[in-house]
C-alpha cells in the first residue's frame, strides 16, 4: 500500500539550487535521496484556493520509495505518500 | 557402547531428571496423524502460500503479525490478503490508527471497497475493543490493525493492551475471521526489542509472524514501478518456521503481486 | 546453524526473580536427601567459595557462613525451564535441553537462514525468553552444538556470540580444555601432558589421540577442532497444560480448594484457547502434609476449553476428595489435547455475504454510540485519475442498517 497523508505531513528538506531534494528528515530520521524517479507539477483550483505543488517520486538510501512535494506558494515541504 | 559409558550416561540422565523433571530428556516421536486442514485464506502469492507450511495461507481464527520496515511491502501484502478474502463475500475491516489508509491504492490492490469498513479509533485500547466486537459478531472476514506502533502509544500502556489482546483471542478462535497486525519496524535491526516494550505479548500470541524485506527495485526506464521483497516466516505455530518466499509488487494502474 | 541458549546458575536465577532481595547475596539452595541436607544448586557468588551441588549442607555452611540458605523449589525451576523450552519450540521443532548441573542449556536448530537472519532470530529468541521469564540468557551461534555452547559460555548475559562457519577452530583454540565434557581422570591426564587449551589438543595428530585416549578422546579431539555433527534432537512438546499451586500452610477447607480450582480453570481455559485446543482429560494431583499423594482423573465426554466446563468438572473432582491431612500442593493437568478448530469450517460454510453484512451493520449503531460516528467510515472512489491523491476518494459516515 502507499501510506497516504491526505494533506501531507510536514518534513524538512535540504535541496540544491534547482530545488531538487537531496535529503529530508521525517520522524527524526534523515533520509538521503538516492534517485528521483519522477518529477511533476500540479497547478489547479486557481479560482478557489490555488494548489500549486511540485512533486517528486524518489527512492532513498534508507530503502524508502516516497512521494514528497513542495508547496510552491509557501515553500514548505511535505511527505504525501510512502510505498509499503 | 561400553558398560562404563552406559553407567556414566545413566548417571547424567538421572541427574538431569532430578533437576529438570522426567520429561526434560524425553525424545518422543511425534505421533503421526493425518494432516488436518487448517481453515485459511490465500496470501495471493503462491510461493508464499507454499512457504506457510502446515497451513497454505493465512489461518482463520488466529492472529497473524506482519513485520517490515517502511517500503518492505508489508501493507501491500495485508491489502492483497484482504482482497483475497473478499470474493467469498466477506467484509474487510481496516483499523487505521495512523490515519494513512489509501483507498485508491487499496482498490488497485483488488480490495472491493463496497465490502469494506474503515475504522479510525481514538486510541489503541478502543481499537482492540472495537476489533473484539466486530470479531465476536462474526460479521468480519478479515481485520487488519495498522499499526502496532500506534497501538502501543496508548496511554494505558502495553500491559493493558496485552490484557485486551488476551481477551480477544478466545473470541477469535471461535470465529472465521483472519486477524492481522502490522508492525512497522524501525530502521536498522529487523527485530529490535525496542519495537516491543516489555509486557506486550503480541509476538507470543501470534500464530504466524512474517517479516518482509525489500530486496530490489523494479524499474521501467527511470521510474520505479515496483519492488521485489523477501518474506521470512519467523514463527509458525501450525508448521515449520524459517521458510522464505520472494514476492514482487508492481504498480502500473493496478497493483500486481507475483511470486518469483 | 545451532543456537545455544544458556542461563548460568539457573535455579538461583529463578529464585532471584521470585525474591529480589536475594540479588547479590551468595545463595545456596538445599534439599533433603536420605535424611541429610545437601546442596541442590548455588549462585555464582556461592560457587566462588567452592560450594558445589551434592555437597553436604554443613560443609557449605562452613565454606560460606554469610550465604543465604533456602530450600530449593525444583517444581518451580522445572516449570520455568519448560516454559523456555516451549517458547523456543514455537520457532523450531528441533529444540533440545542440554545437560548441565547448574545452568539451563537449550539447543535450537535454526536451520538454513542467511547469517544476518540467524543472528536476528537468535537475538529475538533471547529477548523473548528474557521478556517472558525475566531471566537473562547468553546465546552462542555456531554450526555445531559444542562451539555454540562454548560461544554462549564465553559471552556475557544478554549477549550473542556468532561463530561464522569455518571459524570454529580458531575461536576455540585459545580456550581452556575445561569446556570439554571431561571426567576427573581425563582432566588430570590432560594436565600432566600439558594440554591446557583446546588448540593444543586440536593440534595433536588424530591417530595419537586415539591411541592415548581411546574413542572418547578422539571425539573430544574433534570437538576441540570445532567439529561437532551431533544433531539437535527434537524435543516433544507436551500435550498438556498444567497449573500448580503451593500453599504456605496445609489447607483442608474444601471451599478454599474449590475457589482455587475455579481460578485454575480460568487460567487453563485461557491457555487452551490460545492453543486452539480443548482438553479431553482433567487430572487433579494433591500433595498432602502427611507426605502422601492423592490423584484423580476425569475423562470428559467432549474436549473443552470452556472455563465454565473446566471449573465445573474440576469442582466435581474436588468434591470427591477424602482428605486425611491438609493439602500443601495442588496440581491440575488438562491433558489429551485436541484441536477444536474443525467446527470453524462448518461455521464459515454456512455464512453468506448478506448474512455477514447484516451482522456488522446491526452492531454498528452500538459501536457508533460508544465510540462516536467519526470512528467508522465507508470509502468511495470518486476520481482515480485525479492529480491530487487526496481527491481520488471520499469517506462517508456509516449508518447502521
Amino acid at each position: 500500500m502507499t501510506r497516504l497523508w491526505s494533506t501531507g505531513t510536514s518534513i524538512s528538506v535540504q535541496s540544491d539550487a534547482l530545488m531538487t531534494p537531496l535529503t529530508f528528515t521525517w520522524q527524526g530520521q534523515t533520509h538521503r535521496v538516492h534517485k528521483i524517479a519522477k518529477r511533476w507539477r500540479v497547478d489547479q483550483d486557481w479560482w478557489q484556493q490555488r494548489i500549486w505543488r511540485e512533486y517528486f517520486k524518489l527512492t532513498t538510501r534508507t530503502g524508502l520509495l516516497v512521494i514528497i512535494y513542495r508547496n510552491l506558494l509557501t515553500g514548505n515541504w511535505y511527505l504525501q505518500r510512502l510505498y509499503d | 557402547m561400553s558398560s562404563k559409558k552406559r553407567k556414566r550416561l545413566a548417571a547424567t540422565v538421572a541427574a538431569i531428571q532430578r533437576r529438570w523433571g522426567t520429561k526434560a530428556l524425553s525424545r518422543g516421536e511425534r505421533t503421526l496423524r493425518p494432516p488436518v486442514e487448517i481453515p485459511h485464506i490465500s496470501t495471493s502469492f503462491p510461493s508464499l502460500d507454499q512457504a506457510l507450511a502446515g497451513i497454505g495461507g493465512i489461518p482463520r481464527g488466529r492472529l497473524t503479525e506482519l513485520l517490515g520496515a517502511p517500503t518492505s511491502g508489508m501493507a501491500t501484502l495485508a491489502l492483497k490478503i484482504m482482497a483475497s478474502a473478499q470474493p467469498d463475500g466477506q467484509t474487510a475491516v481496516y483499523v487505521d490508527l495512523g490515519r494513512t489508509f489509501d483507498p485508491d491504492y487499496a482498490a488497485r490492490c483488488g480490495v472491493n471497497l463496497a465490502q469494506f469498513l474503515l475504522v479510525r479509533p481514538a486510541n489503541g485500547l478502543e481499537a482492540l475493543e472495537i476489533g473484539h466486537s466486530l470479531i465476536a459478531s462474526r460479521g468480519a472476514g478479515v481485520l487488519v490493525f495498522d499499526a502496532v506502533t500506534h497501538l502501543l502509544a496508548d496511554p494505558q500502556g502495553a500491559q493493558a493492551l496485552s490484557m485486551a489482546l488476551r481477551q480477544l483471542l478466545p473470541v477469535l478462535a471461535k470465529s472465521p475471521a483472519v486477524l492481522i497486525f502490522l508492525t512497522p519496524l524501525q530502521f536498522g535491526s529487523a527485530m529490535s526489542a525496542a519495537n516491543y516494550p516489555s509486557g506486550f505479548a503480541l509476538p507470543h500470541y501470534a500464530t504466524l509472524r512474517l517479516q518482509l524485506k525489500k530486496e530490489k527495485w523494479i524499474h521501467k526506464g527511470r521510474d520505479v514501478r515496483g519492488y521485489q521483497a523477501r518474506v521470512l516466516v519467523l514463527k509458525n505455530k501450525l508448521g515449520q518456521a524459517g521458510r522464505q518466499a520472494t514476492i514482487a509488487i508492481t504498480f502500473n494502474g493496478v497493483v500486481r503481486g507475483d511470486s518469483t | 546453524m545451532i543456537a545455544c541458549l544458556l542461563i548460568p546458575y539457573f535455579a538461583a536465577a529463578v529464585e532471584r526473580q521470585i525474591d529480589l532481595s536475594l540479588a547479590t547475596t551468595p545463595l545456596v539452595l538445599s534439599e533433603s536427601r536420605s535424611a541429610s541436607e545437601q546442596v541442590f544448586a548455588v549462585s555464582v557468588e556461592a560457587a566462588q567459595y567452592g560450594i558445589k551441588p551434592d555437597m553436604a549442607l554443613r560443609q557449605a555452611q562452613t565454606l560460606c557462613p554469610q550465604a543465604r540458605f533456602i530450600p530449593a523449589k525444583p517444581t518451580q525451576y522445572q516449570r520455568t525451564f519448560k516454559e523456555i523450552l516451549s517458547l523456543l519450540a514455537t520457532f523450531t521443532t528441533k529444540v533440545e535441553p542440554g545437560d548441565n548441573q547448574l545452568a539451563a542449556i537449550i539447543y535450537s536448530d535454526l536451520g538454513r537462514l542467511a547469517n544476518t537472519e540467524q543472528l536476528e532470530l537468535a537475538e529475538y529468541l533471547g529477548q523473548m525468553v528474557q521478556e517472558r521469564t525475566h531471566l537473562a540468557p547468553a546465546l552462542g551461534l555456531a554450526t555445531g552444538k559444542f562451539p555454540a555452547y562454548v560461544a554462549a559460555r564465553s559471552i556475557g548475559l544478554r549477549r550473542i556470540l556468532f561463530i561464522a562457519p569455518g571459524q570454529e577452530s580458531s575461536f576455540l583454540a585459545p580456550l581452556s580444555v575445561t569446556h570439554l565434557p571431561l571426567d576427573q581422570a581425563l582432566m588430570h591426564r590432560f594436565r600432566l601432558l600439558g594440554l591446557c587449551t583446546l588448540g593444543q589438543l586440536a593440534a595433536l595428530p588424530a591417530g595419537a589421540v586415539l591411541t592415548q585416549f581411546g574413542q572418547h578422546g578422539r571425539w573430544l579431539h574433534q570437538l576441540a577442532r570445532g567439529s561437532d555433527d551431533r544433531p539437535v534432537q527434537a524435543h516433544s512438546i507436551p500435550s498438556l497444560e498444567q497449573v500448580t499451586h503451593q500453599f504456605e500452610d496445609p489447607v483442608s477447607d474444601r471451599t478454599v480448594l474449590a475457589a482455587l480450582g475455579r481460578t485454575i480453570a480460568m487460567e487453563l481455559a485461557v491457555r487452551l484457547e490460545a492453543r486452539g485446543q480443548g482438553a479431553r482429560v482433567l487430572e487433579l494431583i494433591l500433595h498432602l502434609a502427611d507426605q502422601r499423594q492423592w490423584e484423580e482423573q476425569l475423562v470428559l465426554r467432549q474436549p473443552t476449553s470452556s472455563p465454565d466446563r473446566l471449573a465445573r468438572n474440576l469442582g466435581g473432582l474436588i468434591d470427591r476428595l477424602q482428605l486425611a491431612s491438609g493439602v500443601v500442593e495442588l496440581t491440575v493437568k488438562a491433558a489429551d489435547l485436541v484441536s477444536i478448530r474443525a467446527e470453524q469450517l462448518d461455521l464459515f460454510n454456512h455464512q453468506n455475504r448478506a448474512e455477514q453484512e447484516k451482522r456488522i451493520y446491526a452492531l454498528l449503531p452500538d459501536l457508533i454510540a460508544r465510540y462516536g460516528s467519526d470512528c467508522f467510515a465507508e470509502v468511495m472512489l470518486t476520481n482515480q485519475l485525479a492529480h491530487l491523491p487526496e481527491r481520488r476518494f471520499s469517506l462517508r459516515a456509516v449508518e447502521g442498517r
